[in-house]
């Protein structure tokens, strides 16, 4: 090789990266010696790969998963499967020994491991009363141990676990909470569960059960068995809500290691406010104006907040003729607040937690080097290097606490049993992965809890919980909002006197609305087992709906179907293979089935082929799209659409009669633009697309009558017609609808980004809309207008522009019972309640119950779209690269619709999507698909690749 | 400290404890992989938590002879997160209008406190490594942050040694095209 023949870069590449053979490395050695060009390549791919090591090592070294992320996450599961796979494994060597039979047997026996661990536990024999109890997932194996030694003490009784994941649609095994909302689903779908009292919200008798008259009658319940602050927790307006379980308190880490580099002792039980300054003054530390070390930070606020102010005034709350009252404005308050503020506003040794987003003031311990910070003592183990101590103290202790404890629905009906199962539970020690502290003495004694603990962690949450207070969140809220006005330089008393009447005025409404009279709801029984020799299938509900709908219809299913029983979880729908590889039948969205395997699913034929007329009551159209090469792969469920909603008043009050199901795409065009008084005081509309001006541009061109592509699936974006029905969007938009103020400028990005479903568009809140598309679904689910709405079809154009959306019932390949899913999918389908959208079946649109369910005018609209002939396209029909190319015929609408004449924007546009149409042609797969679109348009934004 | 071996037979003959111990072991590290692939904290929680569950249950089925037990546990992780990418290139591609007509799922809030890691600043590079595709961003992880050799390497991806050689210096093109690498300015700078 000559020096000038230089080797070509990914040769010098392979170099650095050691990926040559000893023969290719020889070449390009004897090519270094003579040239000093290469050498410096050569030198500029090495240094770049030590920046790649050094660069990545550094930035994943900086992410870190969440605490949610550990070991005590996964054991109960690990320790399950891990029994199965045992016998799994002991099976194997059993089959090479003692034969066959013995085998059998020990799979029976793991698989009936793996059934038990999903479901239910059928009631022991003879007993009277079954109730059910909800725990996260990952502790069913706990807490069915539990049941099973309740049932021995209690014969008559029989406690099925259930998954408060599944109840609430939460992913098993998943780090999130449950929410408030959820703990309400909880209720209605568990006689009894386990969660904190401050998601009970201000009416906890539309949850739970007031246990007050039956912990006075049972005689075996000693209430002060339990620490006093933690059942305080679960009390209001003098009445027990729950029982406690465990308990976490509120105190300060300390960073041993730089309490020893500045010399300052260690702080001690008792410690006052003066000697937290004096530390927090001496360990923070300045570059400059820069803070390089905060000497302390406090993400809880409105918990330390109500804590040092109760000790320096005493109790924050005092009642009244039974009326609380907040003292905020006490003078010792005020002290309080100021000087907390000092600590940020005049020494800034703790951070200002108005500089900070509160997520990141929530993991600033996790991720900075500080000397203090208040955190919850649910936190031990993840700082177990760290010093802790009590917050400091200006009088009278009192230490914030919170707890998680068991509740009974207030929808049960087996009160009674319920209460002896939580008081049992109560009695028990804590689940072996808690954090937390027993709540009862009993139980602390029994475990002989405190020795277990390094006696300096025993000596603070003793002391803490000796000295525990609780206060209404209001409260602690109250107390932060002031106390971020006086950082933003308000006064102290003003700040106060104003959160003082507002905290007022809400512990007034508290009170009131625990004496409102409860909601009433009943839980549903336990889920029915098989008689012997039946079968058990699992579905899964959609967790955006309503699982009790499912459960009655087990209960009506379970009737007619002794043999049968269905088990419902809950889930989001996600992909058929996924929801496929879980449960043996489920809904899912039918659109999925163009885009993923479909023998994932159960191809249904054979099953029609024994009772073909279970298909007579669909719609045509939607068993259609059930069908891959001639396999009808589900049932249809229920399907979504857009309408046409329009403002009566408006229409009443400029005289013009309402839309129909007759009007033609230009009529409606039309009347936009004659009811459009853009100008006027009072300005109206006549129509807003419910995605806006870009998002839907290709489905409204084509339903004016553009044809976008030919037969073979190639963009006619210059087209007459297209240019045409361009013309007539242009107009409709422009003249017919509200300025594209709503609209972002990414929406214009081929639709990528979404509006946001369940609100109106701000237009439409606003009333000066006359007409606009909404999906059924979605207008359902945002919040009700101020005005009186009509629903039409929309126009009947050339190509179908309500596109519904289908849900379906699915058969999994795996299911273990096909005969039965398929009896189960088909009794569901033909239930009026299991369909909560649009009718998809003849017999269910004509039924009260549905047509009540959705409004009369609702399913006119839609009887009225299915009437119609079927000839009009959808946007659907296209193929996935057609589909693509819709990219640029979205630039064009964007062009149009800032001046540029349709066709020019139109003529330009054609030709790259064209070229990228074309350049797929016999080619398959995301890759190629991008390397078309960038040869089609070097200038095309692509979305981020995997 | 044991090593991790010893924690792997004290697991198969039962001992919990050394499972805690295993996890704890590898919990960040196989985060950050999955980080590393899936650019999202949340996802690559929810996937380094499925390999670190997967191993530990089926720990019989790992043979030190064959591969070191990092080798094996990395490459639980990226066919875990590549079902994730398929699942995510799925509706980016085909369903993007219509996830946004039906309303994206529900994203379950999180606790304030495991808010921890959110939102973590990237670097440059980072930034540009996850915009490789998947196949090049695999490769370029596992050798420059793993430390893999390319046998590994092939081993993991489920590739032949040459296809894993040609990722790597693929990969390193893409990524001087994307960080407009200047040799000449990295090395006057390093003098």
């Amino acid at each position: 090789m000559k020096v000038r023949d230089h080797p070509r870069d990914e040769q010098w590449i392979a170099y650095a990266q050691y990926s040559l053979t000893d023969a290719e490395r020889e070449t390009l050695d004897r090519h270094l010696v003579e040239c000093t060009e290469c050498r410096q390549r050569l030198a500029g791919h090495v240094a770049f790969g030590r920046r790649l090591h050094y660069d990545l090592r550094a930035d994943l070294q900086a992410v870190r998963p969440s605490r949610h992320m550990r070991f005590a996450s996964v054991a109960p599961r690990l320790m399950r499967t891990r029994r199965v796979e045992m016998f799994r494994l002991q099976s194997r060597r059993v089959v090479s020994a003692v034969g066959l039979l013995a085998a059998v047997a020990i799979l029976a026996y793991a698989l009936s491991g793996i059934l038990a661990s999903r479901t239910s536990r059928p009631a022991p024999a003879g007993t009277e009363i079954s109730i059910t109890f909800a725990c996260r997932d990952y502790q069913r194996d706990w807490y069915q141990n539990l049941a099973d030694e309740f049932s021995k003490i209690h014969p008559g009784i029989a406690v099925h676990i259930v998954s408060t994941d599944e109840i609430t649609g939460q992913k098993a095994g998943s780090s999130t909470v449950i929410s408030s909302d959820d703990t309400a689903k909880v209720a209605h779908a568990a006689d009894a569960f386990v969660d904190s009292p401050l998601m009970l919200g201000t009416r906890p008798q539309d949850i739970v059960l007031d246990l007050t008259e039956m912990a006075g009658h049972d005689t075996s319940f000693v209430v002060d068995d339990f620490l006093p602050g933690a059942l305080a927790l679960f009390q209001n307006d003098g009445r027990l809500w729950g029982l406690p379980t465990e308990v976490h308190s509120l105190l300060i880490f300390y960073n041993r290691g730089l309490f020893d580099q500045a010399g300052v002792p260690y702080p001690q039980i008792g410690w006052s406010w003066a000697d937290f300054m004096d530390a927090a003054i001496r360990l923070t530390i300045r570059e400059g104006d820069r803070i390089k070390q905060y000497g302390y930070v406090d993400p809880w606020t409105r918990y330390t907040l109500p804590s040092l102010a109760h000790q320096k005034a005493g109790p924050l709350i005092t009642y009244e003729h039974e009326i609380p009252l907040a003292h905020l404005d006490d003078q010792s308050v005020v002290g309080t607040v100021q000087w907390y503020a000092s600590l940020v506003s005049t020494y800034a040794v703790m951070l200002d937690p108005l500089t900070i987003e509160y997520t990141e003031l929530q993991r600033y311990p996790y991720e900075h080097s500080l000397a203090m910070w208040a955190g919850f003592s649910w936190d031990l183990d993840n700082f177990r290097d760290t010093g802790i101590v009590p917050l400091p103290e200006a009088g009278e202790p009192a230490v914030p606490i919170s707890a998680n404890g068991y509740f009974v629905s207030a929808g049960t009906m087996h009160r009674e049993a319920a209460w002896r199962w939580i008081t049992f539970l109560s009695e028990q020690p804590l689940y072996r992965y808690s954090s937390g502290t027993p709540a009862r003495k009993s139980v602390l004694q029994k475990t002989r809890y405190w020795k277990q603990l390094d006696p300096s962690v025993a000596a603070v949450l003793q002391y803490n919980l000796e000295h525990a207070v609780g206060y209404p969140g209001v409260i602690g809220s109250g107390l932060k909002r002031a106390f971020e006005q006086v950082l933003q330089g308000a006064r102290v008393e003003e700040a106060l006197a104003e959160v003082q009447s507002s905290v007022n005025d809400r512990l007034a409404e508290m009170a009131s609305e625990t004496q409102q009279p409860p909601a009433k709801f009943v839980v549903a029984g336990p889920m029915p087992t098989p008689t012997p020799g039946g079968t058990q299938i699992h579905f899964r509900a959609p967790a955006d709906g309503d699982v009790e709908v499912y459960r009655a219809l087990v209960d009506r299913f379970h009737r007619d179907h002794p043999g049968i029983a269905v088990q419902v979880e809950a889930a989001p729908i996600s992909s058929l293979a996924d929801q496929a590889s879980a449960v043996d039948c489920f809904v899912g969205y039918a659109e999925l089935l163009q885009a993923e395997e479909p023998n994932n699913v159960l191809s249904l034929n054979p099953l029609i082929a024994e009772d073909p007329r279970v298909l007579d009551a669909f719609y045509p159209t939607f068993l259609q799209r059930m069908q891959i090469a001639g396999e009808i792969r589900g049932l249809p469920l229920d399907a979504d659409a857009q309408l046409l909603y329009y403002s009566r008043s408006l229409f009443d009050r400029l005289g013009a009669p309402y839309p129909t199901g007759r009007w033609t795409p230009q009529q409606l065009v039309e009347q936009a633009v004659a009811l459009t008084t853009a100008g006027a005081p009072e300005p109206v509309y006549g129509f807003y697309p419910r995605d806006g001006a870009y998002r839907s541009a290709a489905d409204y061109v084509a339903w004016l009558g553009g044809k976008l592509f030919d037969a073979a699936n190639r963009s006619t974006f210059d087209d007459p017609t297209v240019i045409a029905a361009a013309k007539r969007y242009v107009e409709l938009i422009l003249s017919g609808g509200p300025p594209m103020t709503e609209e972002r400028p990414e929406d214009r990005l081929s639709g990528v980004t979404s509006t946001t479903w369940g609100i109106h568009p701000g237009s439409v809140a606003a009333g000066n809309v006359a007409m606009w598309s909404d999906w059924y679904g979605n207008h359902r689910l945002s919040p009700a207008l101020g005005f009186e709405v009509g629903i039409a079809p929309l126009p009947a154009g050339a190509a179908q522009l309500e596109s519904p959306t289908l849900r379906a019932l699915f058969i999994s390949a795996q299911a273990s019972d096909p005969q039965a899913c398929w009896a189960w999918i088909v009794f569901v389908s033909a239930q009026p309640e299991a369909s909560s959208r649009l009718a998809v079946r003849r017999d269910i649109a004509a039924n009260d119950t549905w047509r009540n369910a959705v409004g009369a005018e609702t399913a006119d609209a839609w009887l009225s779209i299915q009437s119609r002939e079927p000839s009009s396209q959808s946007l659907w029909a296209y193929s996935p690269t057609a589909y693509l190319a819709l990219y640029w015929f979205d630039q064009a609408i964007s062009e149009a619709l800032s001046g540029t004449p349709p066709a020019t924007a139109l003529a330009a546009v054609q030709v790259k999507a064209a070229a990228f149409v074309d350049c797929t042609i016999g080619q398959e797969g995301e890759e190629a698909w991008r390397t078309c679109a960038r040869q089609a348009d070097p200038d095309a934004v692509l979305p981020a690749g995997d | 400290m044991p090593d991790t071996d010893a924690l792997i037979q004290r697991w198969r003959e039962g001992d919990q404890s050394a499972a805690e111990a295993l996890y704890d072991r590898c919990r960040d590290s196989t985060f950050r992989l999955a980080y590393g692939l899936l650019g999202n904290v949340a996802e690559a929680e929810d996937a380094a938590q499925d390999a670190l569950t997967y191993v530990l249950v089926h720990i019989e089925r790992y043979e030190p002879e064959r591969a070191a037990f990092s080798t094996w546990l990395h490459m639980i992780v990226v066919s875990r997160c590549r079902d994730r990418l398929r699942s995510r290139r799925l509706r980016l591609l085909l369903w993007q209008r219509w996830w946004a007509q039906e309303g994206p799922p529900a994203s379950p809030a999180r606790p304030p406190e495991s808010a921890a890691v959110h939102a973590q600043e990237r670097s440059e590079v980072l930034l540009a490594v996850q915009a490789l595709s998947q196949p090049l961003r695999e490769a370029i992880l596992l050798r420059f942050w793993a430390g893999h050799t390319y046998q590994e390497m092939a081993q993991i991806m489920g590739c032949p040694l040459r296809t894993a050689q040609s990722r790597v210096r693929l990969a390193c093109q893409r990524l001087r095209q994307i960080l407009a690498w200047e040799q000449s300015a990295e090395l006057s700078r390093a003098e």
